[in-house]
């Protein structure tokens, strides 16, 4: 088992928080696929520095990169989890939390605000890393790898893992930069191959019809879904193994959620959703994990969590009649 | 809805089930007497509330629907209102059967003052009524109490009811044979039996019910 004491950004030997970019900056970062946390400049380095050498040998950008390859021929639980403890400085946000996520499916993580389950979904794709005072211990094993262990690189599991926030946060660019910024930063750079990956990270989005006669028009001037759904062809477009995706719908309207709760569906991918929608929760995912107070109260398969479930806290939480 | 005027649309939908039980065990007891009393005027009494029991399936399953519409229920919330849309409709035909089983005391009755022949009632008629009553009777109270343990008993109770039924056939079929006169009699009886086993069916669907609503576990289609 690895596990970390003291801050986890001291244990990565990175640059300290303080200096580090805005949480909307570190988001965007990340849903690039890239280095979150640290001073930019770090962060810009460290990923150049990756590009360069190929992270973890992998080739750069593209839909169909060999760490896609590599996931999906792993054959056991895409995300691990084991014993997983969590702290912000004396407090205890995960308790001892235990999960398999399998490949190719929908997780679910729900619970009330402050249980957890965001904070364990950014402890997939080491989001947490720079938060002054975070703590960890335990394991947490993406594809087979540690990922907190001494020679996880962030950047490469930032771009097997990709992420997608509540608020839709495309760059103030162009609908076509938005989509090759991870790609470039990762090395690649003709336009045709480009050009191939963008339409391939939109169709795979469901976009593609909506917006290949305006690549070039500021993806802010998008409705909100299409904004959204923006954001997930950004992260799409990085080849990521697994998506993550906190509250991905909560700023949309009933048609914008449709649109990406299809798209979930759809997806041939490993998907973690954070929602406080029970009913989308219900919708879209394969497995629901629900979360109490930082611990994993219940885990199994969505249809048995919605129709009897076996703890009693789980039953009041999604009937809604928690405390 | 809130939550609070949705938990009280819950508990007031169970009430109007456990009240609409009541009716339903009133009727099969009063059928079930004025069947083996010969009462007339007991018998007519079952027919007339049937209607009030049929308005009352209607007024649950809308309301039942409603809240399933209205609220997204989950859970034991989502078990108890998709059981409660069947066992509105058991309910129902449990009402059914007892007026059904007053119908035949109207017919049995009937014959009689046309002069017909007629044979002895079989003792074992009493004993199906009686059998009849003791299962709606525990399925209600499962119901009421929530106790899948008494909702278990009564799926093991049905193999005696049909028992009966099987033997009575068979003996009035045997009486109709030797003695065709009886025919029209012996019908009337055969069917009282009929009523009677379904009766037994029913009451075993409410069990399953139960058992769904308290457990999760569908049973249905197992006994």
């Amino acid at each position: 088992m690895v596990a970390q004491s003291g801050p986890i950004g001291e244990a990565l030997g990175a640059a300290g928080a303080a200096a580090g970019p805005s949480r909307d900056a570190r988001e965007g970062l990340a849903l690039a696929g890239l280095a979150v946390g640290g001073a930019e400049a770090d962060a810009a380095g460290e990923a150049k520095a990756s590009a360069a050498n190929g992270p973890k040998g992998q080739a750069p950008g593209g839909l169909d990169g060999p760490l896609a390859a590599e996931g999906a021929a792993f054959e056991g639980p895409i995300i691990e989890a084991v014993d997983v403890d969590f702290y912000y400085g004396a407090f205890h946000a995960l308790k001892g939390v235990s999960l398999a996520v399998k490949a190719h499916e929908v997780t679910a993580l729900i619970g009330p605000s402050g249980c957890g389950k965001s904070t364990f979904l950014k402890l997939l794709n080491r989001m947490n890393d720079f938060v002054p005072g975070a703590r960890l211990s335990g394991e947490i094993k993406v594809a087979g790898r540690s990922i907190y262990g001494p020679d996880s690189d962030p950047v490469s599991i930032r771009r097997l893992v990709g992420m997608v926030f509540q608020r839709p946060n495309p760059f103030p660019k162009s609908i076509y930069d938005n989509i090759c910024y991870g790609p470039r930063l990762t090395g690649a750079r003709k336009k045709a191959d480009l050009d191939v990956l963008v339409e391939k990270a939109l169709r795979a989005a469901a976009l593609w019809d909506d917006v290949k006669d305006k690549l070039a028009k500021s993806a802010l001037e998008l409705s909100g879904g299409q904004q959204q759904r923006v954001c997930i062809a950004r992260a799409l477009a990085l080849s990521p193994e697994i998506l993550l995706m906190d509250e991905p719908t909560s700023a949309l309207d009933p048609i914008a959620t449709a649109k990406v709760e299809e798209w979930i569906k759809g997806a041939n991918l490993s998907i973690v959703i954070v929602t406080h929608n029970m009913q989308q929760a219900a919708r879209v995912s394969d497995h629901t994990a629900f979360f109490y107070m930082g611990e994993l109260v219940e885990f199994g398969p969505t249809m048995e969590i919605f129709t009897r479930p076996r703890e009693l806290r789980t039953e009041n939480y999604i009937t809604g009649r928690f405390g | 809805m809130t939550m609070g005027t949705f938990v009280q649309e819950l508990a007031a939908l169970r009430e109007s089930l456990v009240s609409m039980g009541d009716i339903v065990l009133k009727m099969v007891r009063l059928a079930g007497e004025a069947l083996l009393a010969g009462d007339v005027e007991k018998a007519r009494e079952v027919i007339k509330s049937d209607a009030d029991v049929n308005a009352r399936e209607n007024q649950i399953v809308d309301r039942a629907i409603r809240l399933i519409a209205t609220n997204q229920p989950v859970a034991g919330d989502l078990r108890f209102l998709a059981a409660s849309l069947r066992l509105a409709t058991e309910l129902e035909r449990i009402g059914d059967l007892g007026a059904n089983l007053a119908r035949r005391t109207l017919g049995l009755a009937e014959l009689a003052s046309e002069g017909a022949v007629l044979g002895q009632t079989p003792p074992d008629l009493a004993r199906m009524v009686h059998e009849a009553m003791v299962m709606l009777d525990l399925a209600l109270q499962a119901f009421n109490e929530r106790d899948a343990v008494k909702a278990e008993a009564v799926l093991g109770m049905d193999d005696v009811i049909d028992d009966f039924n099987r033997h009575i056939r068979r003996l009035i079929l045997g009486l109709v044979y030797d003695n065709g006169r009886l025919a029209s009699w012996g019908l009337e009886i055969i069917n009282t039996s009929v009523h009677l086993e379904r009766l037994g069916d029913h009451a075993t669907n409410l069990a399953e019910e139960v058992i769904y609503v308290a457990k999760g576990q569908n049973v249905r289609h197992n006994y």
